[in-house]
């Protein structure tokens, strides 16, 4: 069988005393977008940042493309082809929003493709373009939302880790979001989502895991999670 | 479009020191000269403020320290070793600079109000040390609050000058190249979110050792000419944590993280300073206090600041 990209065994992390994720074991395949759910505090978040290296695990391992990670800081990570898009954006507020995108290309390797990644960008948010003189800080939250996904794409990651891209958006551009991942998939870049819209990430992904109190309760195909008695009772209100 | 407006201001602040390189040859008494001297030194001192705090956002509370220990340097060099102004003064700036390193290490993994804490002690510590250290252990060598006198120059206060000037020049110069390379993207990048810096791939702590290593650096050296120049220190003085307070005070009047904030800023609370101390005696400290609220009222992002939002220029 073929090696995933991205491996955890067994991942602990805590916050001092408190132990938040409990042996974690998770895959990504290339190519396939694969959804973390869960409830607020379940540890979605501690799950990305243990992966990206903002939390160093206490305990078992992350491996990516081959290769042990665990506890590399993200400005290493990054250079190894992966990246975030942070939960709330994070954008870059006094900075323009070219000076934004060409902050997401720093690491050298993605520096020389600059160009091409830019209109890349602009091509899925042509809105990025209309506003790429204007402060970061001038934009609406799903602009926003939209510039630190085109941000994480100017480093040309073949693993992109999106935490609650839909986090405070209007319905409209919540679907606007999801599509965007789905196209950005397409292009062959794989993705790892941690979403509490259950309904959408679920719809889009293909295999989901669900998180619950820093374990991993469930995994499956996302279409079968989604006619779970347990996942609809508790997660789709259905 | 930008970019040509940078150039010509570049432009005109290298044909500006130029001007300025001559003002020996054109002040009426050594008064003069004087002040403007302790402007161009305030500029430079100012701007390694800028350099660090300005650009990183990391609001460095005891930079008076590297100013100090360059002083220190200086003169322990010159009395108890007899080396030489020049090659001590370049001491100065390494073992300063190092000092930085060996501190920045462990305080730069501080964000906000801590690193500030942690710098406004490390000063004071430093002071303790020089005041204390002799008699602690019963040698003679920062002289406690005796002072150190240094050998007495023939040089005149243009010498002082033409000392100074470069300097500042250099360190106004640094903030060019800040501006204008990805280390200066990596600094303002840490300043707004230092998080999304790092997923960006910047080595944060590396990009804020570097800018608060030369930032001692530079201050080293004025501490150690201003040494020179007064001929006496002691550590109260070149440890004054007054010196600390009037570099944010400049740098914030001139606009923080910008590259003619120090200079405007500088310039003009040393001047007024001078003019109304030399009128008001009694009353000048609080017409300057006066003058700073109003300033940071009207314009709370600095002179520069302020004008670089009106004029939507990227540079200056």
């Amino acid at each position: 069988m073929e090696e995933p990209l991205l491996k955890l065994e067994k991942v602990n992390v805590s916050y001092r005393d408190v132990q938040v994720l409990h042996g974690i074991d998770l895959e990504v395949y290339s190519s396939e977008i694969v959804t973390v759910i869960g409830p607020n505090g379940a540890g979605k978040s501690t799950l990305l940042n243990s992966i990206i290296g903002f939390e160093a695990p206490n305990d078992g391992s992350v491996i990516f493309n081959g290769k042990v990670i665990t506890g590399i800081p993200p400005e290493d990570t990054v250079k190894l082809g992966m990246t975030i898009v942070p939960e709330g954006a994070r954008v870059f507020t006094e900075m323009t929003v070219l000076d934004n995108l060409k902050m997401g290309s720093y690491i050298k390797t993605s520096r020389a493709y600059r160009k091409e990644s830019l209109e890349l960008v602009f091509n899925f948010f042509p809105r990025l373009h209309e506003r790429m003189k204007q402060k970061g800080g001038t934009l609406s939250g799903g602009e926003r939302q939209m510039l630190a996904i085109g941000r994480a794409l100017m480093s040309r990651p073949s693993l992109l880790l999106l935490d609650e891209p839909s986090l405070g958006l209007a319905p409209l551009l919540v679907t606007k979001v999801f599509e965007t991942i789905v196209e950005i998939s397409a292009t062959g870049l794989t993705v790892l989502l941690v979403e509490q819209n259950v309904h959408y990430s679920l719809e889009i992904s293909k295999r989901a895991y669900v998180l619950e109190n820093g374990k991993i309760v469930n995994h499956g195909l996302s279409k079968d999670l989604m006619g779970n008695e347990y996942i609809k009772k508790s997660y789709l209100a259905i | 479009m930008n970019y040509r407006i940078d150039r010509i201001i570049l432009i005109l602040f290298l044909m500006f020191t130029g001007a300025v390189a001559f003002v020996p040859y054109l002040v009426q008494s050594e008064y003069q000269l004087r002040v403007v001297t302790v402007v161009v030194l305030w500029v430079g001192i100012a701007g390694c403020w800028n350099m660090m705090s300005g650009y990183t956002g990391y609001i460095d509370f005891g930079p008076v320290v590297y100013f100090g220990i360059g002083s220190y340097v200086v003169a322990i060099a010159m009395t108890k070793y007899s080396v030489p102004f020049f090659p001590s003064l370049f001491l100065s700036g390494c073992i300063s600079a190092f000092v930085a390193f060996l501190v920045g290490i462990p305080t730069l993994r501080l964000r906000g109000a801590y690193f500030a804490i942690a710098t406004f002690a490390f000063a004071e510590a430093m002071k303790q040390i020089t005041l204390e250290f002799d008699r602690t252990f019963n040698v003679s060598f920062f002289q406690g609050s005796d002072g150190i006198t240094l050998p007495i120059s023939n040089y005149e206060n243009s010498f002082f000058f033409y000392c100074i000037l470069p300097v500042t020049f250099l360190v106004v110069f640094t903030h060019y190249f800040i501006e204008h390379s990805k280390f200066g993207y990596a600094l303002k990048a840490i300043k707004e979110a230092e998080s999304a810096a790092e997923i960006s791939g910047v080595n944060t702590t590396a990009n804020k050792l570097v800018a608060y290593v030369m930032s001692a650096f530079f201050l080293g050296l004025f501490g150690a000419i201003e040494a020179y120049w007064i001929t006496y220190i002691t550590p109260s003085d070149v440890f004054n944590v007054q010196k600390t307070v009037q570099m944010v005070i400049m740098t914030l009047l001139g606009g923080m993280g910008t590259f003619l904030g120090p200079v405007v800023g500088a310039t003009f609370l040393t001047l007024i300073s001078e003019t109304l101390g030399a009128q008001f005696v009694e009353y000048y400290l609080i017409m300057i206090g006066a003058i700073i609220i109003v300033a940071i009222l009207i314009m709370p992002s600095g002179i520069i600041g302020g004008l670089k939002i009106r004029k939507k220029l990227r540079f200056i």
